[in-house]
């Protein structure tokens, strides 16, 4: 078999898995814990990507749409939530758990409203299918790693050389010092929340249009974004969608001669294997203080 | 009052208490046996079916037709019975589905059981068989009786569908076969014994699994791709073949396909790839106009103008499992289960709503089965191919 075809596969899942990655990472990174809610967004923005498709509005209507609802998902989250919890100064545990919760009741609350069995999105944009080089990608795929792609380069643009980006470094990298010095932490936290749940909506988004969907469909997605953002270390936000990409592709070669039922454990190997060998990732800082990942 | 007098009250007490517990105790074991009793009014069927889950279109299908019977029977009150039927819901997994058998046995005091998917009957089996109830095991896999002294299937066996599909294969020239099964009970006995079965008359390319519900087909789709074989062959439950077959057209694969009567499933919806026009899958003859006969055209017009739509397969054999039970306890002159076991043997050229059913020695019953070669496609959008 060629090598190129579970490449591209891996490429197409692993961006999906780094925008989950970087949307984990920017949380973890302005608010210190591993927001699970992610998880919500993205089956909320699949689910509405679904709606809109086959009530047979456009698919880049139910995109756009998907996105921003993710991102509104964000901000209610963080000014109802987690704001408070900031305020009460409540243990990242605690966030963490919080967020576990909204995962929960929002994947039950849609099993409820949409039945729990699998949907595919049958009416979207006419499938082109090229073949070069006995590698075969079809043009919604192609959509949806362009996409990701896209919202990836944004993402490090905006923290890399903008000031919201300094600022946003500056209270990932000590709160009270950045509030100290002027900066709005909880605009910040706002922010960050708004926006990554936005990414973890397309995310949900491109999960459904390639392949199907289901009220757990973003906690499958959680899984591996968080695996790919230890890969490439939590503390590197502008870094984590390349460990997505990479676990995409590892994922995808490894089944080239495994049976595919082990897909999955090979991605849970791999993230045993950071977590005790390199919890920094491939590309974050040490760990200092026992503090792991 | 002095303490030795108390002590009297509360010995007196306690003895009061203990009569009544034994009392209702037998009072309520004596009503839970009532049914199996000459001239009781009502006999309790229980029905494990996944009602809920991935697999809920098949216990919501199953129970519409044993609804119907149950509706039909009620109304003629042969010999003054009437059925009540407790459903049970088994979500699809073994471990609910012993629960839900264990309190429908234990308080509902059920002694008809109609057990739905290859994993509960599987589980449930061994239990069963030393219970004194019948059990009608609704499941393909090819041991699922195993020589139960109390068991019997009123539905399609894996070993028939087997040796139907091998035929069809060693008649079509093909030589080259990739198995792909979900990774249950259901997948895994059914496939290795066609596995078996295509073995004598050719190759076995590749054998992989998926899980129930599998999100992604597409490491799966690029191994058959590269494997390719002249038939792929599928055992799984019919909802997850649209994405398999979108995620084969887009790897670029335009095979044959083979499959058991899950396709049936899916024959009902127009499933938009061109792959399933290359598809052939053994089916009961009532999934064809060709095949159905009167009594499943019969079951067909009720079962639309009571529910509004189409039944499939599992509906008919909901259907049959009830009437076929009822017809047997109806010729008996009690419902002790010894007596409706030996009526149910001897039911031979039965018309049904799933079409002739035989019932064999075993408990086993054969129904009529036949290759059905393609699902119409429906292509909903022009696609375009370099």
């Amino acid at each position: 078999m060629s090598l190129l075809q579970p490449i591209v596969n891996g490429l197409i899942v692993g961006s999906v898995y780094g925008s989950v990655a970087l949307a984990l990472a920017v949380v973890r990174r302005a608010g210190g814990f591993f927001h699970f809610g992610h998880g919500a967004t993205a089956t909320v923005g699949a689910y509405i990507v679904y709606g809109v498709v086959t009530s047979g509005v456009s698919q880049w209507l139910g995109i756009l749409l998907g996105c921003l609802c993710g991102g509104l998902m964000g901000f209610f989250m963080e000014v109802s939530v987690f704001r408070w919890l900031y305020r009460w100064e409540a243990p990242f545990v605690a966030m963490m758990i919080a967020s576990l919760g909204i995962l929960v009741s929002v994947e039950n609350l849609i099993g409820i409203a949409f039945g729990t069995d699998t949907k595919i999105v049958e009416e979207h944009a006419a499938i082109g299918i090229a073949g070069m080089l006995d590698i075969w990608i079809t043009d919604t795929q192609l959509l949806i790693l362009f996409l990701n792609c896209a919202v990836w380069l944004a993402f490090w643009a905006l923290l890399q050389h903008t000031l919201f980006g300094k600022s946003f470094r500056a209270v990932a990298n000590d709160s009270e010092l950045a509030y100290a010095l002027g900066i709005d932490v909880d605009m910040h936290r706002l922010w960050a929340l708004t926006m990554s749940s936005a990414v973890a909506a397309l995310a949900g988004i491109s999960l459904a249009l390639d392949t199907s969907l289901y009220p757990t469909i973003g906690f499958y997605a959680l899984l591996m974004g968080m695996t790919g953002a230890i890969i490439a270390g939590v503390s590197a936000p502008a870094c984590a969608p390349l460990g997505g990409m990479l676990l995409g592709i590892i994922q995808q070669l490894g089944v080239w001669k495994l049976p595919t039922q082990w897909q999955d454990t090979i991605v849970f190997v791999i993230l045993i294997f950071f977590l005790l060998l390199r919890p920094q990732g491939i590309l974050g800082e040490p760990v200092k203080n026992k503090e792991m990942v | 009052m002095c303490q030795k007098g108390r002590d009297v009250y509360y010995l007196f007490g306690l003895g009061v208490l203990l009569v009544t517990l034994a009392y209702a105790s037998l009072g309520g074991a004596a009503e839970e046996k009532e049914p199996t009793k000459r001239g009781s009014k009502s006999v309790k069927i229980g029905a494990v079916l996944p009602l809920t889950g991935n697999l809920a279109f098949i216990g919501e299908a199953i129970r519409n037709g044993m609804e119907m019977s149950k509706n039909e029977l009620n109304a003629l009150k042969s010999k003054g019975r009437t059925i009540e039927i407790l459903y049970e819901d088994s979500k699809g997994n073994a471990k609910d589905g012993l629960s839900s058998i264990q309190k429908l046995l234990d308080y509902d005091g059920v002694t008809f059981l109609v057990v739905n998917l290859t994993n509960v009957c599987l589980a449930a089996r061994p239990i069963l068989d030393r219970k004194p109830v019948l059990a009608f095991y609704l499941s393909t896999h090819p041991d699922v009786l195993d020589s139960s002294p109390n068991g019997f299937r009123i539905f399609i066996s894996g070993v028939q569908e087997s040796i139907l599909l091998s035929d069809y294969a060693r008649a079509n020239g093909y030589q080259k076969f990739t198995i792909l099964t979900v990774n249950d009970a259901y997948g895994k006995g059914t496939g290795e014994y066609l596995e078996s079965l295509l073995e004598k008359s050719g190759v076995i390319s590749g054998s992989e699994e998926y899980q129930l519900a599998s999100p992604d087909f597409r490491a799966i789709a690029t191994k058959i791709k590269d494997q390719s074989p002249d038939a792929l062959v599928v055992i799984g439950y019919g909802r997850e073949y649209p994405l398999l077959f979108r995620q084969l057209e887009a790897q670029g694969w335009t095979g044959k396909i083979m499959g058991n009567l899950s396709f049936a499933n899916v024959a009902g919806q127009a499933v938009d790839s061109p792959l399933a026009a290359r598809l052939s899958y053994t089916a009961p003859g009532f999934s064809s106009n060709a095949t159905r006969l009167k009594s499943s055209e019969t079951f067909i017009e009720k079962y639309k103008q009571k529910y509004g739509k189409e039944p499939d397969f599992n509906a008919a054999y909901g259907y049959d499992n009830v009437t076929l039970m009822a017809d047997a306890m109806t010729n008996a002159d009690n419902v002790a289960i010894s007596q409706v076991r030996s009526n149910l043997l001897k039911v031979r050229a039965y018309e049904g709503a799933i079409g002739r059913i035989d019932m064999a020695i075993t408990g086993d019953s054969e129904t009529e089965m036949k290759v059905i070669e393609g699902i119409q496609a429906k292509v909903t959008k022009k696609r375009k191919t370099q």
